[in-house]
This record gives structure tokens, sequence and C-alpha cells, in this order.
């Protein structure tokens, strides 16, 4: 017993690498949506998109900046994937756009593009493209004021940004609705400084991030400058959930012509599946860890009390 | 547990530096990039290249080898050398290039003209000044840039520290006590106590403790033995560790999340290559 709880205090940790990896995998082939309990921040998140006038014949537009690169496509693709779903079932225009992250502006336009054929959006009438821009000070600094003087041309056709109909009457910061920043980076503070300061009324931002950056951002949450979060993958699975239950009322309803495909997005080789599925698999992996913690305190707590013992033992 | 696993081994251990490895990596590179021009981006082999490199990647778990730094090399390349010619294509010459060389040339990779505006070249030579910084006599005009860029820096810096840290002053100076209707009071109001036509907004107790008791533990300038002190002090040991404990948490989900990210893709690789039924 002492020498396995012994052995166990030096556990070399490719074990713990091997264990983790073939419990992952095990949930991945034999995976189910998982049924979360949808967090305040991720509702509130839901409800700011849903009440922001952005609608066709409200003259504003949501703004979706997507930072994101291949790394974290498990987080924040599938945090795009259902935020787009949203958009469309809710009849949202919204443009994408990705300041200072070349993959971003790759990722996020195709996104968009595949989930626009499953729902029917048009390209420069319902949503839009504003491409690849630099993260300079320069530009947090003229694009809140002229939005068609800092893009000049779409992301997509090349062609001037004013000549698509979903641009008239878009003119400067006050004609966005929402912002949603979904990032793997601090990206936040600059819309946050210097972009929402310059808006009338204050310019609500969601922000969609990775599991890392979730709790940098509560303070920001509670002082109102974030209206909304989906921190990381759990995020993107309540959202998912919300969206998923959204879609069965509206197909219900007969507003929706055509069923939900999860793998409707086909522009990105081997995209995530849907991120309820990945939380299960995640929810699966937090569990092995705690257990792996409580074996190794418990060995810890067991080889003391064992070593006490034999030193009495010793000494009597 | 203890880390048995090698950082940093011997490098003679790993082979790394061995002629033989190099000579082997640099050949495969060469294969597959004629095999990749020859196949133009077939899908079966560019998912059989992201299997072996994410395997590739994968394999610095087991322990640091050859195969693994060849393709972080080919990795961090790959990233460098992406952004660079994306910015070019969709940013530089879009917004910079096309329009400045004269309207007679015409760019056949985009179809468009010239834009003819010449003046438009004065950015670039601004830019160059930045490099003047290597030739020692003519080094003195670099600071003409400096001065400008540190200028508008300092001012867009001051500007934006203002417009992220007033809201959260704003913030911090909300009654613990309010007798306002509770929508209007502007707090998300799940955890407020309402007695009357008073509002006990728990939240702001609770955050005003946990920062008074966090404080207690850094303060030096008083000995920590009074109980006034000390308990507050012991108090924000444990707030602090429950909040490094949050973080570190939310750290663990994010990686995890990369890494069922990838044998994700392993997986639906496997069932594409093998046909096995659905994705």
């Amino acid at each position: 017993m002492e020498k396995f709880l012994r052995q166990l205090q030096s556990l070399d940790r490719r074990w713990i690498y091997l264990v983790l990896s073939i419990v992952l995998i095990i949930t991945l082939i034999k995976s189910y949506p998982d049924k979360p309990i949808v967090l305040p921040s991720v509702q509130h998140f839901y409800d700011a998109v849903d009440q922001a006038p952005a609608g066709p014949g409200q003259g504003k537009i949501i703004l979706v900046n997507t930072l994101f690169a291949a790394g974290t496509i498990a987080e924040n693709g599938t945090q795009m994937r259902s935020l787009v779903r949203h958009l469309m079932l809710t009849h949202k225009r919204f443009a994408t756009i990705s300041v200072g992250e070349p993959q971003g502006a790759t990722y996020g336009p195709a996104i968009a593009g595949d989930l626009a054929k499953q729902y029917g959006y048009e390209y420069g009438k319902d949503w839009i493209d504003f491409g690849y821009q630099f993260n300079t000070l320069a530009f947090f600094m003229s694009f809140p004021r002229d939005i068609p003087g800092q893009i000049k041309t779409d992301g997509q056709e090349n062609k001037p940004i004013t000549s698509f109909p979903i641009m008239q009457g878009i003119r400067n910061i006050n004609d966005v609705a929402m912002h949603v920043e979904i990032t793997a980076s601090a990206s936040v503070y600059d819309w946050m400084q210097y972009v929402q300061p310059k808006s009338n009324p204050r310019l609500p931002i969601g922000y969609a991030c990775t599991g890392v950056m979730a709790a940098d951002a509560y303070p920001y949450l509670d002082s109102g400058q974030l209206i909304g979060m989906m921190p990381g993958l759990k995020g993107a699975s309540d959202y998912e959930a919300l969206v998923d239950k959204l879609q069965t009322q509206e197909e219900a309803a007969g507003h929706v012509k055509h069923h939900y495909d999860p793998n409707a997005i086909t522009s990105i080789p081997a995209f995530p599946p849907p991120a309820r599925n990945l939380m299960y698999s995640q929810s699966a992996a937090h569990i092995v860890i705690i257990l792996f913690i409580i074996f190794g305190n418990v060995g810890l707590l067991l080889s003391r009390r064992l070593a006490k013992k034999s030193a009495a033992k010793e000494e009597a | 547990m203890t880390d048995i696993t090698p950082d940093q081994p011997a490098r003679h251990r790993d082979g790394a530096d061995s002629t033989i490895w190099s000579v082997m990596l640099l050949v495969s590179l060469v294969a597959l990039v004629i095999f990749g021009l020859y196949t133009k981006g077939n899908s079966t082999f560019n998912l059989v290249l992201g299997v072996v490199a994410t395997l590739a990647i994968f394999s610095i778990l087991y322990k640091e080898n050859p195969v693994f730094r060849f393709f972080e090399h080919i990795f961090i390349g790959l990233a460098a050398g992406y952004g660079a010619i994306f910015v070019w294509v969709q940013y530089i010459m879009p917004k910079w290039y096309i329009p400045m060389v004269p309207a007679t040339m015409y760019h056949k990779s985009v179809d468009v003209q010239g834009g003819g505006q010449w003046w438009l070249i004065f950015g670039l030579l601004i830019g160059l000044l930045f490099f003047t910084v290597y030739i020692p006599k003519l080094s003195w005009m670099n600071r003409f840039v400096l001065f400008g860029l540190m200028g508008y820096s300092a001012g867009a810096t001051f500007q934006g520290f203002m417009g992220l840290i007033a809201p959260q002053l704003t913030a911090s100076f909300r009654p613990p006590i309010s007798g306002y209707d509770h929508p209007a009071a502007g707090g998300a109001g799940l955890n407020d106590i309402h007695i009357g036509h008073l509002y006990f907004h728990t939240w702001w107790l609770i955050s005003i403790i946990v920062l008074i008791c966090t404080f207690a533990y850094f303060f030096f300038s008083v000995e920590h033995r009074s109980r006034l002190i000390r308990h507050p002090a012991a108090a924000g040991r444990y707030f602090l560790m429950i909040s490094l404990g949050a973080i570190f948490g939310t750290t663990v989900m994010g990686r995890l999340s990369l890494l069922i990210a990838r044998l994700d893709f392993l997986r639906v690789a496997a069932v594409t290559l093998f046909h096995h039924g659905p994705k």
C-alpha cells in the first residue's frame, strides 16, 4: 500500500496525458449534446442581440469583429456559428470585420457565407463583410466618426462599400446597434477605450472570448461596459442551446423553411461539431482532472499518515 | 506528482542538431511542397498533412524530438508568411498601392486601373525614416517620426484610459442601499434584498469586504499582530486563492478546448479517410 502511494506521488505526467486523451477520444466518438444551465452573462448577451434595432427597416447594423485563428476555432468558431444563426433567425442585418487578425478575416465571412445559404441571407442586402483592417490607433479614431470613409471597399467583392443596399444610412458608430467581439486576444479593450465613449447612446458590446480571458472581463460586465459575455466553450454551448430552442420555435411556427444542418459550414475543413457535444467531452475531461487531483491529494495525506505511523513504531 | 519528463533535455539526446535529421527533414519538406504542387491542394492531401502535423506537434507530450521542432518551425514560418501576404493583398495593395500608382497602369490580378494619387508615396517615405536609425549620419531624422508617433500615442492613450476607467469608477460608487425603483437602479439586481422601499445591494457589500481584506493582506506598513489586521489579512489570503483558482479553472477550460478541437479534427480525418459512417 505504502509503495503504491509513493508511486502515485511520482507518477509520470505522460500517464495523465494518456488517460485524458483516451477519455476525450471516447467522448468525441460517442458524444451527446450537453444540456447546459445558461450563464446569466450569456443570457444577457442573447437578450441584447434579440433587442438590437438592426432588423430590416430599423436602419442600423450589428458589427461582428472576428479576431480568431485556427488555434481557437473550437471556442471562437462555435461562438461565431451560434451568433450568426441567432442573427439570421431574428432577421438582423450585420457586418463582419477583422481588425488585426488575417485568419479571422477569412473565417468570419466563411462561416457567415455558409450559413447565409441555409437561411437565405443575401450578401450586400442582409449582411456584408468589411474585410481586414489594421488595428492601429488611427483606425479606432476615425472608424467611429466615418464608417464608409474608413472601410471604403468590402472584403468579398472589393466594391465600394456605399454601393451596397445594407450601407444606406450607415454613416458613423451611432448607426451600429451593437458590437460583438469574437476574439482570442485582448482586443475588446480598444473598443471600450476609443469607440464606446464616442457613441451616443452608449454602444452595447457583447464579448465572446476564450475561456482563459473570461475572468478578466467580469468588472466590465458589472460596470455595463460589456452588455454580455460568452466565455469559451461553455459560453458557446449555452448560446447554442438558446439558439437551438429558438430554431425549434421558428420551425414550429413555419418561419424557417429548412431544418438546421449542423454540417452547414463546408468552407472550413473539419469545422468543429456543435459546441454542446464538445462541452460533453470537456465535462468528462474536467471530471478526469478532478479525480486525478483527489487521487493525488488522498495519496499524499495517506502516505504522510503511514510515514508518521512507521516513525512512531521505530521509536517504540 | 513530480515532473520526470525533461523539459530541456541535452541536445545530443533528441538528435535535433544531427546532420542526418536535418537532411532527412529538409528532403521531406521539399517532397511535401512538390507533392502539394502536383496535387494542386487536393483535399485528401491537405487532410493527411493536417493529421501528420497535428501528431508531430503532439509528439512533444512524449518527449522533445526533432520532428516536433521541424513542424514547430514550419508552423511559425507559415503563420508569418500568410500574415504578410494577406496584409499586402487585402489591405496595402487595395488601399495604398493601387490608389497611388498612375491611372494608366492596369492591374490584371484585381482587374482595376491605378488611382493616380501620387502623394500617397509620402506615407512610405515617412515610414522609411524609421530605418535611418541604421545610418549614423541620418539617424537624427528618425526622431521626427518618433516625436509624432509618441505624441499621438500619448494623447490617444490618455483618452483611451479615461474611456476605459471612468465607467469603472462610476460603477464603484454605487450606494450600498438605494431607494430607487429596481430597474432604474441600474444593477443586475439578482441578489439584491428588497425591504420596504429600500434595496440592499449584497454584491456591493461582498465586493467591499473582499477589497478591504485583500488590501489588508498586502498592507505591510503595519505588522500583522493586531486582530484588526491579522484576521482580514488571513481572509484576504483565502479570497486571493479563490480568485486565482477561478482564473486557473478558466485557463484549464480554455486549454482543454484547444486539445478537444485537435482531437476532433483527428476523428473527422479518420472518418473521412476511411469512410466509416457519418461525421
